[in-house]
């Protein structure tokens, strides 16, 4: 006759996963980081389009970014832009929720070049985003008026 | 079509890392064999860009599918040559699996499941990835060079790009076989390191006790994260641990292959994360040690130690003084990230101190580690109070946990670039398996996995004969006395 003995041991298996789950801790982590991200499996497989996942993971960060490229693009005004990009506490205090991408992932997401206001070239840009009133973010064009102010602007916030 | 893709990689993984195993005559039992083939396979591969780049071939499909070929069939070729004694000695065995390790297995497989879909569906998000190799490889796919149009963008913030070539190469293969976001080797890589260290335990314990350690591995809740999230450095504990396992294999084997297949790990761990090569010369004493008390020739101890240090210098001049210096000049020079002020020590302290009362016993050790450091200690004080002694294999462990441990604040000290709560904090990963071993090589743990096997295999003959015997013991004495 057979040993039960590794039966035996297989309760043992069993209660001893059952009692490290039992601790909060790792409780928690079960949830969230294992059986949540399964469990959104068959959401997450109505959006497979790369564009609705970098969506999904990356928010406003990619959404934002994504939406300038598009509209320069839309009024042909992509082929030459360098964007000053504003930094992320500036979006912060006036509400809007944009952690602004550095210029090689602003890149990655739009395939647009930009610099912030303290980065070599600032000087050259044509094209600033910028809060306004009432209309949540602007993208302005800039000259040599404009963009001076502009730059004393961004330089007052720490990137 | 993605799903196949992904076959197709995995099957390349497997096929050149396992002609790698065999060239250094490493023969492991079939689940070890097949997930540290594929680990290999994955550090193999990631150079192909990188070659083809160097050789000014343009990185297409067509190429990057013919270079992988050409690898799998020069690291296989002395098989293909001894193809028909190869397969006379090949047999397929069927693992077996206890009733025990079900549980295990079942929960095990369902977190799988969840690594790899999640690395394979989420796109990278970490900084270091997006400002690097991540842009690199977007753009080395549509201009077919990693030499690109990145490169003329501001990169002020950033020295990502200059990292090394490991995940921008796979990246770039991955994206080129047509996963839009890569990522899936990550998860390969954790699932099949996952395995690989279930059978160290096992060699070691009894699987329920294998079980339950890897489990307490596997909730490490920052290492777990970073098993589908791209980054350098859970690849880079998997290959430090296995350089550290073949070599203390070495040690228990005296084949001399081991030892210089653990100093190619220990180049890959290097390739990954190029300050690897202070922890790697930082290991070199150890292997004098073994040298001395088993009174191995000078010659060999001294091959072995050019061997040991060679394959990770040879991986950090690839990239810091051949590529970085011809291919993309002027963009990053070891004196630039050195701290100009070495004879301060007060930095390495700091770093030493800030390692200890911030991130593995102060605020931080929950979120980060779990309750792992807080079993760890225990098993070892327990271990130390009730056993007093260490074996050698523990000892060697032992070793190499305080090679990472010192190690760390030194690379910091010595690199000022590498943050506390960043670099430091993922470079600890590095501890943790080494800590897993450390509990599993304990005489406490042992004795119990003794005790644990002897029981699940005694027999109904075997506790008759035990009952008979002890029963035999007590009588002795009496009939002694009647004799008298």
């Amino acid at each position: 006759m057979k040993s039960t003995r590794p039966l035996v041991l297989a309760v043992l298996s069993v209660v001893i996963i059952l009692l490290f789950f039992s601790v909060d801790l790792y409780k928690t982590w079960f949830k969230d980081r294992v059986y949540g991200p399964v469990e959104s499996i068959s959401e997450q497989l109505t959006y497979m389009e790369p564009h609705e996942r970098m969506m999904a993971r990356l928010q406003n960060s990619y959404f934002i970014s994504y939406n300038i490229a598009e509209y320069l693009r839309n009024n042909k005004k992509d082929s030459n832009a360098l964007i000053l990009l504003p930094p992320t506490e500036y979006m912060r205090e006036n509400n809007v929720d944009y952690s602004v991408p550095e210029p090689a992932v602003f890149y990655l997401y739009t395939g647009l070049k930009s610099v912030t206001a303290n980065n070599k070239g600032a000087e050259n840009t044509n094209f600033a985003v910028i809060y306004q009133n009432g209309a949540n973010l602007q993208i302005i064009e800039l000259n040599d008026q404009n963009r001076p102010q502009i730059l004393e602007l961004f330089r007052k916030y720490k990137y | 079509m993605t799903f196949l893709a992904i076959l197709v990689l995995l099957a390349a993984h497997y096929v050149s890392g396992n002609g790698l195993l065999h060239l250094f005559k490493v023969r492991l039992k079939p689940s070890m064999q097949i997930t540290l083939s594929i680990i290999c396979g994955i550090c193999i591969l990631s150079l192909v860009p990188v070659i083809l780049e160097m050789a000014f071939i343009p990185i297409t499909l067509p190429a990057v599918a013919t270079a992988i070929g050409v690898v799998c069939l020069l690291l296989n070729i002395p098989r293909l040559i001894n193809f028909r004694s190869e397969w006379k000695g090949f047999h397929f065995q069927i693992p077996t699996i206890k009733a025990y390790e079900i549980p295990f297995f079942l929960l095990f497989a369902f977190i799988f499941f969840s690594t790899l879909w999640r690395s394979y569906y989420l796109p990278s998000n970490a900084r270091d990835m997006l400002s690097g190799p991540e842009v690199l490889a977007h753009y080395a796919v549509r201009e077919h060079t990693l030499i690109n149009s990145v490169l003329s963008v501001n990169l002020e913030s950033t020295n990502n790009h200059v990292k090394p070539p490991f995940i921008l190469g796979l990246q770039v293969i991955y994206k080129l076989f047509g996963i839009y976001f890569g990522g899936v080797w990550v998860g390969l890589l954790s699932v099949c390191f996952y395995i690989f260290l279930y059978n160290v335990l096992r060699e070691k314990v009894h699987g329920v006790i294998a079980g339950a350690l890897l489990l307490l591995f596997l909730a490490l809740p920052e290492v777990y994260a970073y098993s589908y999230m791209m980054l350098f450095d859970y690849s880079n504990m998997a290959l430090f641990f296995a350089g550290v396992y073949f070599m203390l294999r070495y040690f228990k084997s005296g084949r001399q292959s081991e030892m210089y297949f653990s100093a190619l790990l220990f180049g890959f761990s290097t390739l990954i994360r190029l300050e690897t090569l202070v922890l790697v010369a930082m290991m070199v004493p150890l292997l004098w040690i073994y040298a001395y008390q088993k009174k191995t020739p000078v010659k060999t101890t001294m091959l072995q130690t050019i061997a040991l240090g060679g394959f990770s210098v040879f991986f950090y001049v690839l990239w810091m003084n051949i590529y970085l210096k011809f291919y993309m000049p002027g963009l990053l020079t070891v004196e630039s990230q050195m701290n100009p002020n070495l004879a301060d020590l007060s930095p390495l302290f700091k770093r030493f101190r800030e390692m200890n009362s911030e991130l593995l016993f102060g605020r931080l050790e929950e979120p980060l580690w779990g309750h792992f450091i807080k079993v760890f200690l225990a098993v070892m004080i327990l271990d130390l109070i009730i056993n007093r002694r260490m074996s050698r294999e523990s000892l060697n462990w032992l070793y190499a946990f305080a090679v990472v441990y010192f190690g760390l604040p030194l690379l910091g000290y010595m690199l000022p670039l590498m943050d506390l709560a960043n670099t430091t904090k993922r470079g600890l990963f590095k501890l943790m398996p080494l800590a897993l071993l450390l509990m599993a090589n304990t005489t406490l743990l042992i004795k119990l996995s003794t005790r644990m096997s002897a029981w699940e295999t005694e027999t109904e003959e075997d506790r008759q004969r035990a009952a008979t015997a002890k029963k035999a013991a007590k009588q002795q004495p009496k009939a002694k006395l009647a004799k008298r």
